[in-house]
Parts: C-alpha cells; structure tokens; sequence
C-alpha cells in the first residue's frame, strides 16, 4: 500500500487545525448539564436532514377563501423529534418484486416498516416477507431470504429503491415533499380539509414519465395517475393513516394503505443484516457489452443463455446474481425472437421484448431491461 | 457510582477527540466556525441518547459518525463547496486563509474522485483513521473500505501521473 506514499504526501494536512477555546468551554458546559431536558441550539444548517425547500409545516385552521398552496406555504412550526416509529402499510404488488413495484390487479402484500431517525441518521427497516430491505443511514442492503442473495448499495437515495415508499419513512418528508410538488407544479393537484381533529391532505398527481409504450404505465405510484390521502392529527401534526389508489380506465384502486402507525421508543436494532445471506457488493458493476445497439446487447445476452456462456454473462451481470437468480431457470434455453427496444415512464433502462424456449420446451416471453454504463456498455437491470 | 464512572469517561474521551472532530468537519465544510458548530451540535445530539448500551470503546466512533453524517447533510443541502481562496477576505486573518488554502489544495485533489472513494481517503490520510475505524463509522465491511481506498488512490496515482507527463 505504500505505492501511494507520493498521494499520500500530496494530500497531507500542512496545517493544524484545532477547537477553538470558546468551543472547548461550550462542550464543557454542555457536559456539565448532561441532564437538562431542555437544549437549546443554534443550527447553522436550516434543519435537521431536511431538504432546502421547507424545514417544517405545520397546518393552521383552514380559513375559507385560502388555497392549498397558501395553505401549505403559509405558516412553519417544528414537528416534534420521533425517534421510533413502526408502521403497518398494505400494498398491492408481489412479495417478491422490488419496493417499487405495485400491480393493480394483486392483492395486498403487508409490509412492516421500522423507522429509527435520530442523530440526523433515518434508519429504516422495510419487510415484505420475500424481500427486506434495512439502511443504517448511509448504506442500503436488500435481500430475498429464499434465494440468500442480497446486494449493498452505498450513496444510493432511498427514494431510489423504494420509490414512494420512501416519503413514509418520516412524516416531515411527507409533508415536505408534496410542499416540494406543490411549489414545482409537477401537475399535481392538492387540497387541505379539516374534520374534527384531523386535517385531510389530498393530492391528485399525472404519472411521471413517457407512456408512448405504456409497458410501465401503473408499475409505481410515480407512474401512474393517482390520489395520495394522508390523514393528520391537528394537535400533534402526526400522520395517522395515509392511502394511495391509482386511477385506471376511470376506477379508483386502492394500491396502498397505511393502516398502522406506532410512534415509541427505540426498541430493538433495526438495521440487522439476516445471517447466510450473500450480500453482493454493487460499487463494482459489471463493465457491460460495448459498442452494440440494445437489440444486439439483448441477443448477445439471451443467446449466452444456451451454453451458460459466464464469458458474455459476467460483462452483463454480476457473477453472483446469474448463478443464483437465474441459472437454473434460464441455462439450456433457447433464443426464438427478439422484438424492438423502447423505453416507458421514468425508468432509465430500454427494454427488449424476447421469447426465449426453456430447457423443459415452455415458453418465457418477456422484456428485457438494459441500462447503459458511464462507458457506454449494457448492463442488464431486469426482465427476466 | 458506576454510571458518574462512565460520564466522567465519556466527557474525557470527547475532550480527547475535539480537535480531531473540528479537524474531520473541517476538511469536508472549509468553514471553521461552521465545523465547529457542526461539532457541538454532534455532541448535543450524543448527550440526548440513551447511550447506556454502547461500549465505552465505540463512544468515539459513534460520535465520528454522528459528525460524519452531518458533514454529508451540510454537503447535500445544497450549502455551498468550500469558499474559492480568492474569495476569502485576508482581512480575516492570515491563519485562516492558509487554513483555508490548505483545505482547497487538499479538496481540489479529491474533488475528482466518486465521493464514497474520496470519504474513504480523506478519513485514512487526512484523518488518520485506520481501516477498522473507518469500517465502524461507515457502517461497511473492512475490505469494501480498502478496495474503495485503493479504487481511489489508483485514479488520484493516474491523475497525477498524467500531470506530470503533460
């Protein structure tokens, strides 16, 4: 490792730097009083983990003639610091599909959700049964405990695994974001009503994306028209109850449902990695296939399938994933049609459509997904 | 008796670590009063928990996260990078601006990095942290610590190699 002494000496500190006496004497102080319950502090940053656009809301009595945005925009009060919260949220998916995913026409699928936020660290824990995802703040590890295969996804958003989901993980996020929504104009529509003790926030949200092939249309909630409900306490500003359904050919589907929320202490660890599973490490991803259009990437990939051919296979998927995910079911197989690429919604990838002859004479068809690399090679994502 | 014991050695091992805290903000905000604010309200939010089942031996680690974390938050919420020297009003002080000069230098050097490589490296060279700590503050396995380490002194090698050549 001392290749590198030359880099070393280059990023060396040349100067000292050290706590003032003034913040010596304040920790002093603060070390001292460990045992107030009071602590008052001056955040130079605006919030605690919160985006730019807004550090708290808070929903003030509805006065007639006011809209939404108003509303919304209108007044700040911080929301008490929760450490704990456990949550039930049913979802219409697969409990084996990824966090994303809702199917309109499955049933619910529990979810139990642990939500730890404290130190400006959200830790979370989400468990769908077949798959189970927990982060400690900076690091994601998902995993399918029938396969004992995860992956560890580091400086990846949450939001980028979970979708909607991850605007439940704290009900500051929540509030902020459809604020974020509102004062963007992504096309959504909101509404603010006050019932009892309960304040009702309604929006109404276009799907996201280019449907001109609809294969993603209705996959996410992003992606599809729908009606996002959250229930609030007026007193404690606390979510309640929240649900989302999605519209199609004019029904209004209830996708997803929260229908337990538990706010309490920290009870047990919740960002604890289940034993035997392989966990793969995603900062190495494969290099992909260069120089080939997604039609020939697809063909180069599927025909690979025959002989197992790891030589294409491992440039396309990591080594880890094709063994144990789909091996079994894809080795031997035999390539009869690819179709031409297209893309959907908001994902990244562009995807294939295939039919491929298993081993055992049945027919797979489906549509591959690929993604291009920062160096222009493809990787497969999906579809299979 | 025991718990004025484990206060009395926590407020020692954060004294201890003070100045290296301010030193680790410092290098990732280039703002020494903000990494100092940043700092204490690190050890504000420590002093809040019920830390009475951490080991005495990971209090430090733990507080190198908690300050970690929120360098990443200050660096998401779109604050600012580090103040160009020419920026800097010397009529601040002449400590402070090659302070300020050193962080540059150090920085424009990492800057060209994927930032979990750069976090690696700066908590190994410039923080002195060894790979075990650098695993327990990071909440990653040792070796996925060393291979970001080494991914990334690699590139800085090319960096600098192409540099010398052209």
């Amino acid at each position: 490792m001392d290749d590198y002494k030359e880099i070393k000496e280059l990023l060396k500190p040349r100067r000292d730097i050290k706590a003032s006496e003034e913040l010596r004497l304040k920790v002093n102080r603060a070390l001292e009083q460990k045992d107030r319950k009071h602590v008052i502090r001056q955040w130079v940053f605006g919030g605690i983990g919160l985006s730019a656009v807004a550090a708290v809301l808070m929903f003030v009595l509805i006065p007639s003639g006011m809209s939404a945005k108003e509303i919304l925009a209108e007044a700040i009060k911080a929301l008490e610091s929760t450490e704990y919260i456990e949550m039930t949220v049913e979802i219409r998916t697969r409990p084996v599909e990824n966090f994303r995913y809702i199917d309109i026409n499955e049933d619910f699928v529990v979810h139990n959700i642990y939500i730890a936020d404290s130190d400006s660290l959200l830790k979370w824990r989400i468990d769908k049964g077949e798959r189970i995802a927990t982060s400690n703040g900076s690091d994601i590890y998902t995993w399918l405990p029938s396969l004992k295969l995860g992956m560890h996804l580091s400086g990846v958003d949450n939001e980028r695994v979970l979708g909607y989901m991850a605007t439940l993980l704290t009900s500051k996020k929540i509030l902020e974001t459809e604020l974020y929504n509102c004062t963007n104009g992504d096309g959504a529509e909101y509404k603010v009503n006050k019932k009892g003790n309960e304040i009702i926030l309604t929006v109404h949200a276009v799907p996201q994306g280019n449907f001109e092939n609809p294969y993603l249309l209705n996959s996410s909630i992003s992606e599809s028209e729908n009606i996002r409900r959250y229930v609030i306490d007026a007193d404690t500003k606390r979510l309640k109850r929240a649900t989302v359904s999605v519209i199609s050919r004019n029904r209004e589907i209830t996708v997803l449902k929260i229908s337990a929320i538990n706010y309490g202490r920290h009870k047990y660890d919740i960002c604890r990695l289940a034993d035997g599973i392989r966990y793969v490490e995603t900062d190495n991803h494969p290099v992909g296939l260069i120089g080939l259009s997604a039609e020939e990437a697809a063909l180069t990939v599927l025909n690979a399938f025959a002989d197992w051919d790891n030589s294409v296979l491992d440039k396309v998927m990591m080594r880890a994933v094709s063994d144990i995910t789909y091996r079994e079911k894809f080795s031997g197989s035999r390539l009869v049609s690819i179709g031409h690429s297209f893309t959907s919604g908001t994902s990244n990838s562009i995807f294939v459509p295939y039919t491929l002859e298993l081993r055992d004479g049945s027919i797979h068809c489906h549509n591959i997904a690929l993604q291009e690399t920062d160096s222009g090679g493809w990787i497969v994502t999906g579809g299979l | 008796m025991f718990k004025k014991t484990r206060h009395k050695t926590i407020s020692r091992i954060i004294e201890d670590n003070l100045d290296y805290l301010v030193s680790f903000a410092y290098y990732r905000l280039g703002n020494h009063d903000e990494a100092e604010d940043l700092v204490y309200d690190a050890i504000l939010k420590f002093l809040e928990r019920d830390t009475d089942n951490i080991k005495l031996e990971s209090i430090r680690l733990y507080i190198f996260r908690i300050v970690h974390n929120l360098c990443l938050d200050y660096v998401r919420s779109d604050h600012k990078d580090l103040l160009p020297i020419e920026n800097f009003d010397i009529g601040e002080g002449v400590d402070e601006a090659l302070d300020l000069e050193d962080a540059d230098r150090i920085n424009a050097c990492l800057d060209a990095l994927p930032l979990r490589e750069a976090d690696v490296i700066r908590m190994h060279v410039i923080d002195g942290l060894s790979f075990v700590e650098i695993s327990g503050i990071l909440s990653i396995t040792q070796s996925t610590a060393k291979s970001r380490y080494k991914s990334g002194m690699d590139k800085l090698r090319n960096l600098f190699i192409n540099k010398k050549m052209s």
